[in-house]
């Protein structure tokens, strides 16, 4: 029978060394009597430094469920709302197959090519379009990017809105988002704008309804709008940033 | 804003006064051509029409239908305006009509409701 192991402990009060069993959790000091613990002291707290070089690295999100305010790291995939206990789902996704399923997110989704997504909802910090389809309602919180012909039927609504050279869709849903590029070719049955249009060469936005305060559009660009109103962006009434805003939005 | 740059090159001042003038005292009625730039501070109830670079005054008031081949609307039109190169609505400018033209631009507090086709190759 193997001889248990016996290690060298210190009595804290006197300082004397003493051989106790490595199982033992306490002892009495063979010098002075004082009882004491002989197990090793657990791991000791981050200072208060470390603590705020770890807080650093979090980000400010609102909850998409209750619009609770939480900061949470940024190297998280997911994350509990502590008011609503709702799951929150950190991550990027990239839709290469089929998803029928509506997707919340506070990371990026992408629906590469060969993606089809036709869940009723799909809600992302930035959307991007490569190709594939989507139907549905779509919501990024800062920008929605169409980079190459895709088949969209959907209700967009966004920050900032982006169709790349070459790029183009075509919807009979609406379209809403505070800044607008077009450098491709886009088509929607309704347009509304609270910031500026802008239309580069070889882009082209068509319409049947455009309400927009600020448009611009390059020598190139083509516009057809069936109904378009431009009106001065009333104080009152609020930012353009408010108007399109939605939930979940960091500040 | 850089992009209004992309425009400054039409609406450039020559140092030169435009060669027609319609005063703010004036009122016309009828339809007026004349053939070079022209600056409109008056009244016109009819059709407006040059191929040159035309400035609408703010205290210009049209009604009727504008043509020009460079168009700066301060003022009010009520009549669609046709441009053969560009049309900007400054904020002062108060539109009812369609805007037909080669390129656009509509300044955040300018007044507009109408269609619009730009850049749409019968806008010449």
């Amino acid at each position: 029978m193997a001889t248990p192991k016996r290690h060298d402990v210190t009595c804290p009060t006197c300082s004397h060394t003493q051989r106790e069993y490595v199982e033992a959790t306490s002892t009495f000091c063979h010098a002075c009597g004082h009882r004491y613990s002989t197990r090793k002291a657990p791991p000791r707290r981050k200072t208060k430094s470390a603590r705020t070089a770890a807080t650093l690295n979090r980000r400010r999100i609102y909850c998409m469920f209750c619009d609770h305010p939480m900061q949470i790291p940024e190297s998280s995939d997911s994350w509990q709302c502590p008011a609503c206990s709702e799951y929150l789902d950190l991550k990027d996704h990239t839709i290469t197959g089929s998803v029928g399923r509506s997707l919340q997110t506070y990371g990026d989704l992408t629906v590469e090519s060969q993606g089809f997504f036709s869940g009723n909802r799909a809600e992302a910090q930035n959307i991007r379009i490569a190709g594939g389809s989507a139907s549905g309602q779509l919501t990024a919180r800062e920008s929605f990017e169409i980079t190459r012909l895709s088949k969209v039927n959907a209700d967009i609504k966004c920050d900032r809105f982006l169709v790349v050279s070459g790029a183009g869709m075509e919807s009979r849903k609406s379209l809403r988002c505070h800044h607008a590029v077009i450098e491709g070719s886009v088509r929607f049955l309704e347009v509304t704008i609270t910031g500026t249009l802008e239309i580069k060469a070889g882009g082209q936005l068509r319409t049947e309804k455009l309400t927009v305060p600020c448009i611009q559009v390059s020598p190139g660009g083509k516009l057809y709008a069936t109904e378009a109103v431009s009106r001065p962006v009333s104080k009152s009434k609020g930012t353009n940033q408010q108007n399109t805003s939605v939930a979940g939005v960091s500040p | 804003m850089p992009w209004v740059e992309n425009f400054q090159h039409l609406f450039k001042e020559s140092g030169s006064e435009p060669q027609t003038l319609i005063s703010e005292a004036l009122d016309l009625k009828g339809d007026l051509f004349f053939n070079g730039d022209g600056n409109v501070a008056g009244t016109i109830k009819g059709s407006m029409q040059s191929d040159f670079h035309v400035t609408i005054d703010e205290a210009a008031r049209i009604n009727g239908p504008c043509h020009a081949g460079n168009l700066h609307v301060s003022g009010r039109i009520d009549g669609d305006v046709r441009s053969r190169e560009h049309i900007r609505l400054s904020p002062a400018a108060y539109v009812r009509g369609d805007l037909n033209a080669a390129t656009l631009e509509i300044t955040p507090a300018a007044d507009f409701q109408g269609a619009l086709k730009i850049g749409i190759s019968d806008s010449a």
